[in-house]
């Protein structure tokens, strides 16, 4: 639910800030002034928001998996690795052991 | 509901074998609950239940999952007509589920799912050599298929056919060389057929793939104690097979003070008859 809530404040941040962008070259316009460079306020919640969206997505996806190849099988034992399921047979102890 | 679900999808994803369990999570959650808010898990869940069902000879449980199956995806659906032949399988009349089989494989002859089927008939009704060589001319088509390598090891070692078990064994390590199982598996192999050296060999890829393995370590004392008796027997050599016993016992304790450390890291009441077991494998 968190990294829901911090992806959905992310995207609007990032909105947010190119909606203040767009504004502030409107207002620069109309005042006739030169264009130099966007207030740093706008930079920061552009930078910010972006974070934001990026820890917010890859939480979203589920676990990180281990990167060692072979720690997938570091706890597994011959129970289920040895387990052929279309191999199986039906003609074993399970007749006598639950009837 | 919710964690007996979950718990039946984890035993689906990873191949448990408790089917005794299923079929009580079946029999007191789900039986009586209405499964149509799970989507289409509902039929792979009533598949797994049916399987189970079959396993734990419950035939009135496999009847009622396999009469909703059916409904739903009528008789032209492959999969099904296999359950069917499954049930027949369970009840004993193997003539009907092998014309079953043979039905389907005339209809397609590139099912897999339906021959390897007809290999485990062989191998219920005991006709072990017979399911060998339809194994091996089914991997003769389907090179890649671990569960079928793994299977025919399987079926030549119960033959006490070593040397074709150790060689399904080294076709696993190919397909899968991270799993320290199959490395175990060939170890084993080996040292049943007395090639200790090899098995030695072996047991040290499985631990240096995964620390935890104790029946590696356990291969590790008993590899090195019959190859020092083996030196022992033939000093020819006397200088050479010397230095050699020695890093011999070296590894041995080694082997046995991981050991050591196991079990006083998990269950430090056993360690008294695990040291005089260990003993007694030691020379």
């Amino acid at each position: 639910m968190g990294q829901k809530l911090l992806l959905i404040i992310g995207l609007l941040a990032l909105a947010h800030a190119g909606y203040s962008a767009a504004q502030h070259r409107v207002f620069v316009r109309l005042t006739e002034q030169q264009f130099e460079r966007l207030p740093t306020d706008i930079i920061v919640q552009t930078l910010i928001a972006f974070l934001a969206c990026c820890i917010g997505s890859v939480q979203l996806f589920g676990k990180f998996k281990p990167i060692l190849i072979t720690a997938e099988w570091q706890n597994k034992t011959w129970d289920t690795i040895g387990n052929r399921p279309s191999f199986m047979t039906f003609n074993h102890r399970g007749r006598k052991l639950f009837h | 509901m919710q964690s007996a679900v979950e718990k039946l999808r984890k035993y689906r994803d990873e191949n448990y074998r408790s089917h005794d369990e299923i079929i009580e999570i079946w029999t007191h959650v789900l039986s009586n609950r209405n499964l149509s808010s799970l989507g289409d898990e509902k039929w792979l869940i009533l598949e797994q239940i049916f399987k189970s069902a079959l396993h734990c000879s419950k035939q009135s449980i496999a009847r009622q999952c396999f009469e909703q199956l059916e409904k739903k995806f009528k008789k032209t659906s492959r999969r099904v007509t296999t359950l069917n032949g499954m049930y027949f399988e369970s009840i004993g009349e193997f003539e009907r589920a092998e014309e079953i089989y043979s039905l389907l494989l005339e209809d397609n002859e590139t099912d897999a799912i339906v021959r390897k089927r007809q290999i485990s008939l062989l191998k219920e009704q005991n006709q072990i050599r017979e399911a060998i060589s339809q194994l091996n001319s089914y991997l003769e088509l389907y090179q890649a298929d671990q569960e079928a390598w793994s299977e025919l090891c399987d079926l030549y070692l119960s033959e006490h056919d070593y040397t074709k078990a150790a060689f399904c064994a080294e076709e696993l390590l190919l397909i899968n060389p991270h799993n320290h199982l199959n490395h175990e598996r060939y170890a084993s192999i080996r040292y049943s057929q007395g090639d200790y050296e090899k098995a030695r060999t072996y047991y040290f890829s499985t631990l240096k793939i995964n620390p935890t393995n104790v029946r590696a370590l356990y291969g590790i004392i008993l590899t090195s104690t019959n190859l020092a008796l083996k030196t022992l027997g033939t000093n020819s050599k006397i200088q050479n097979s010397n230095e050699n016993n020695q890093s011999l016992n070296e590894q041995m304790q080694w082997a046995r003070e991981q050991i050591m450390q196991k079990y006083i890291e998990t269950t430090p009441d056993l360690l008294p008859i695990i040291e005089s077991a260990i003993q007694s494998l030691t020379l």
